[in-house]
């Protein structure tokens, strides 16, 4: 079956048109962003972590690379929360960024986890 | 300096890719022949340096240096040292130098709006722009297009960053470093890669 054109609906329905973007509104509101430890932790990404997990620097596992991030998501999020506290390896302690609480690297590694574990 | 000219010579690289499937497109309209996207190719490019990077700093420097087992040396100056061995950015442009002496297909370097070797500086609008653009967008890349000469270029920013204190420490110490406040975690300048696009 072809898909309905716009025209269709209009002539059908004349609301659905408007209505539809309101409904997607209306669905971010509630789902998309209704989770504020993933907000937190993509700001904090943004902010402190990205510099060096969006290229991968000195071997930085790169966010949203399943591949690399395999060999260390089994460790659990307790344990990559205190590696990127007190650092590990080459990845410095707080990415260099002391001021960071541990409710913000927390909510950080919890962000770029989320990219690869699902 | 001899920079500029060196760039200005470099020709065939992606050029010739598109040039060949140019030709078999026009052929015989046989199955299309695609040439590999600049992007692609400046990222790949940037993977294999990267990683020799990453692999110099952890396996030779960490390793063997004065926080491993202290048998070399990594120093601005280690010619004068009996076991010096260069920084990882010396060991970079090392690199550049010896690929510049090979091919004319492609040219890279470490630059930064704040370099410790003026020769380090850019040189043209497009690598200030993208020098400009890594080090306010920290994590993104850049990529831009400039023609030099009568040679179109595609030309890739990618950022270098203060990835531990011995980083942002001996830059803000040395003498001849613009800027002395470098933090862990700064963009504290760039890769550039530069492919010609047509000759
Ligand atoms: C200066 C560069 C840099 C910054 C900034 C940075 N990291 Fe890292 N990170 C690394 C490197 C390098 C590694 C790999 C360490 C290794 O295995 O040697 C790493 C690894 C990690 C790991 C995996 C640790 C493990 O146990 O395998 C986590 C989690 C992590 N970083 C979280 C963060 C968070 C959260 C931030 C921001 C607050 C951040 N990183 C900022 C460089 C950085
Ligand atoms: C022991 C001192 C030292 C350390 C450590 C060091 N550098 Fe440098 N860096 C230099 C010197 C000296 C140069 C100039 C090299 C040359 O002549 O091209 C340089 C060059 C650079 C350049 C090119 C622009 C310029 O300043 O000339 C960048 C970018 C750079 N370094 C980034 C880094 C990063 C990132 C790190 C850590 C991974 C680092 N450096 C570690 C001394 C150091």
């Amino acid at each position: 079956m072809a898909t309905i054109s716009q025209e269709h609906l209009r002539k059908k329905n004349p609301g659905i048109l408007l209505k539809t973007p309101m409904l997607i509104v209306v669905f971010l509101i509630l789902f998309g962003c209704s989770n504020p430890e993933m907000e937190l932790g993509e700001q904090v990404f943004k902010g402190t972590c990205k510099a060096c997990h969006a290229g991968g620097l000195n071997g930085a596992p790169i966010y949203g690379n399943k591949r690399m991030w395999a060999k260390r998501l089994p460790q659990g999020i307790p344990v990559l929360v205190e590696h990127a506290s007190s650092g590990y390896g080459l990845m410095p302690a707080k990415g260099g960024n002391t001021n960071l609480t541990e409710q913000e690297i927390t909510a950080a590694v919890k962000f770029m986890v989320s990219k690869v574990a699902e | 300096m001899n920079k500029l000219l060196k760039t200005k010579s470099v020709k065939f690289g992606v050029a010739a890719v598109v040039a060949s499937s140019a030709l078999s497109l026009s052929g015989c309209g046989e199955t299309e022949a695609k040439g590999i996207a600049p992007e692609l190719y400046t990222d790949s490019l940037f993977a294999v340096m990267k990683a020799d990077r990453t692999n110099y700093t952890k396996y030779v420097v960490k390793r063997l240096g004065p926080n491993g087992a202290n048998v070399i040396k990594p120093d601005e100056h280690w010619q004068d040292i009996e076991n010096g061995t260069l920084l990882p950015a010396q060991m970079f442009r090392a690199g550049a130098e010896a690929v510049a002496e090979m091919t004319d297909q492609f040219t890279y370097s470490l630059q930064s709006k704040w370099p410790i070797n003026s020769q380090n500086a850019p040189k043209t609008p497009v690598e200030t722009e993208g020098l400009e653009y890594i080090a306010e967008n920290p994590g993104e890349n850049f990529y831009g297009e400039e023609t030099l000469g009568d040679t179109k270029y595609f030309t890739a920013v990618y950022p270098d960053v203060a990835v531990s204190s011995a980083c942002s420490s001996c830059h803000n110490d040395h003498k001849d470093s613009p800027k002395t406040d470098f933090k862990v975690g700064d963009v504290m300048g760039g890769v550039i890669i530069r492919v010609p696009l047509e000759s």
